[in-house]
């Protein structure tokens, strides 16, 4: 048997990583006794399902958005809208309005990604802003601001009621494993590896006969539909929001949550996630500290470590374990 | 016909407010080719600043405006000081992230230092307002006005003039070049981080007695300052007050129309045409050719 390649390596020890995930969502599902300290991971987890799109689009193949929170937005609407008016089964209404944001992502992606860089940060930004704009006055569709949606019902499979907290902890952990299992099969493939070497440098990329603009319109629609996915989840987890919940901050949250984790490796955003949701829960009086602490990670983390946070110390562990090892 | 004229006139003022931010766009992207998403929060700052130098410490106005401009220079140069020349990888991307960075956490200072209300402060006063049968121009309005006047003057004959003017173009076109000749491009860099906040204060502390000030109004400033700046051109100092003071136009005569709400959407949806349809703007393509 020939000597497993380091590329083969790392995939096996990314696949035992989503093994041990999902060990520890159904050990977690099944011990932990404070609802809140649930209600803490399932907002983890549907965030770190958008940050993962965003790793993909930001961290993979190098182009930002900062309106994620519109697709987000898609998809939560959608999937309310689809319970509370049609009446439509839960999974069916999950998937339709993963399949809308990501058709969403896909048509503003064609023009959009005509831009690059600054430009494209300022046209997703704008997008955003546009966006939020519509959730907020489109009232006869989404409430705005005031009420909102209200009541969305429980989430089901088949009849059986999972609306409970503990069932939709283990709805969004099976959701995050699937996500992440899709996102490091991307990784590892041919177009992970495009989509790297966009990165890197299109016209180069190109000159390969790897064709660009599709493979960027793909990001972005992948990245789209997940934000659309936790979206819809967030919809039914939540059961009751308005407008504001999808404004740039979202974005912005979500680009930090990728800078925290790693622009490299897809667990970063899960950390990332875990980090940016749980950190108002140390910090009493967090709303008005908020804006400060998000900026500080924002600048400190990009000037020092433009690979993101969780990258560079576990960089940095590993040489320091290195120098220890062989002195 | 005096109902439009009125229109036009106030599209003008909120114009000459656009038309200030796509300058500090202009100046720093001229001379370190960084986009700065904080720069929005400059004219924030300026509003946000002023209105609560008076309305909760109590300074008269006369102080106040000073004091303001001041403070947001003294930030504007410690995101370039701090911010994009400590960067570790200083591509395009990165460094308009780091600008990304500065502007939420001057939006989180913003919050911590002076609150969470919408404020209001007085208008500076002097100039008598200008009332005819038909038309009324209020004294903020000329202010306003103005102060574009001077200050895109007092920047052309900075720029075209002075030794600091063209030490900085200077250093903008190559700045290795300008290193070679004395000049210290780092200088350069601050200095225009400098000038833009500046610029950026003056036009937040003008337009907060007309509109108000709020922590989070950084972003629309911004995003409709860079749309002013794409359709004059970017890069063009030129091009960044007439396109100022179109969009502005533009946007007061879309309001008669659409419902106030879209307002905003209006501008923003000005600007993803213009970078999608038209990315070189009014003065883009004359001022690529010049240099």
């Amino acid at each position: 048997m020939m000597a497993r390649s380091f590329l083969a390596r790392r995939y096996r020890s990314d696949l035992m990583g989503v093994a041990l995930l999902a060990v520890a969502v159904v050990i977690g599902g099944s011990t932990i006794v404070k609802s809140y300290h649930l209600t803490m991971l399932i907002y983890s987890g549907i965030y770190a399902i958008a940050a993962l799109g965003m790793f993909v689009l930001f961290g993979i193949a190098g182009q930002i958005s900062i309106g994620q929170a519109a697709f987000f937005g898609v998809g939560a609407y959608a999937s309310a809208l689809a319970a509370t008016h049609a009446g439509i089964p839960p999974v069916l209404a999950v998937a339709g309005s993963t399949a809308m944001a990501a058709a969403f992502g896909w048509l503003v992606s064609r023009p959009l990604l005509r831009l690059t860089t600054n430009y494209l940060a300022m046209a997703t930004l704008a997008f955003g802003v546009i966006c939020f704009i519509l959730f907020a006055q489109l009232r006869s569709l989404t409430g705005g601001i005031d009420p909102g949606i209200v009541a969305t019902p429980g989430f089901s499979v088949a009849g059986f009621d999972l609306s409970s907290a503990r069932a939709m902890f283990f709805v969004v952990g099976a959701a995050l494993c699937g996500t992440i299992l899709l996102v490091l099969n991307l990784v590892h493939s041919r177009v992970g590896r495009a989509l790297r070497a966009l990165k890197g440098s299109e016209v180069a990329t190109a000159g390969l006969g790897i064709d660009v603009v599709r493979y960027k319109v793909a990001a972005f629609t992948l990245a789209a539909g997940l934000a659309g996915l936790a979206g819809a989840l967030f919809a039914y987890f939540q059961s009751a929001f308005n407008a504001s919940v999808f404004s740039v901050g979202l974005s912005i949250e979500l680009l930090l949550m990728v800078i925290v984790g790693s622009v490299s490796s897809p667990w970063g955003a899960l950390f990332g996630a875990l980090f940016v949701t749980i950190l108002p829960t140390f910090l009493e009086d967090f709303e008005q500290y908020k804006l400060l602490i998000y900026g500080v990670i924002l600048t400190v983390v990009m000037i020092y470590m433009p690979d993101g946070f969780g990258s560079t110390v576990v960089q940095l562990g590993r040489r320091l374990t290195r120098r220890t090892a062989t002195p | 016909m005096t109902q439009l004229l009125q229109t036009l006139l106030s599209g003008l003022t909120t114009g000459a407010i656009y038309g200030l931010i796509a300058l500090g766009f202009t100046i720093v992207f001229n001379a370190t080719k960084v986009t700065n998403f904080a720069n929005g929060d400059f004219v924030m700052m300026g509003g946000v600043v002023c209105a609560g130098l008076v309305t909760l410490a109590h300074w008269p106005l006369l102080l106040a405006v000073p004091a303001t401009i001041v403070g947001v220079t003294a930030l504007g140069a410690a995101l370039d000081v701090f911010g994009i020349q400590r960067a570790r990888r200083k591509t395009v991307l990165s460094l308009a992230m780091i600008t990304i960075g500065f502007s939420v956490l001057y939006r989180g200072l913003m919050q911590v230092l002076v609150g969470r209300d919408v404020m209001f402060a007085p208008s500076f006063g002097i100039i008598p307002d200008i009332r005819t049968a038909e038309l009324y121009v209020g004294s903020q309005s000329l202010w306003i006005l103005l102060a574009l006047g001077l200050i895109s003057g007092g920047l052309s004959y900075l720029f075209l003039k002075t030794r600091l003017g063209k030490a900085m173009r200077a250093a903008s076109q190559s700045p290795r070049a300008a290193a070679l000749c004395g000049i210290d491009p780092r200088l350069m860099s601050i200095a225009s981080f400098a000038m833009a906040a500046a610029v950026g204060a003056i036009a937040g502390a003008l337009i907060a007695p007309i509109g108000a000030a709020f922590y989070d109004y950084g972003l629309v400033f911004g995003l409709k300052g860079f749309a002013a700046a794409v359709l004059g051109g970017f890069g063009s100092p030129v091009g960044a007050v007439v396109g100022g003071l179109l969009l502005g136009l533009m946007e007061s005569i879309s309001a008669g129309y659409l419902a106030s709400a879209y307002k905003d959407a209006v501008a923003l949806a000005i600007l993803l045409g213009l970078l999608l349809v038209w990315p070189s703007g009014l003065f883009g393509r004359v001022e690529a050719r010049r240099v």
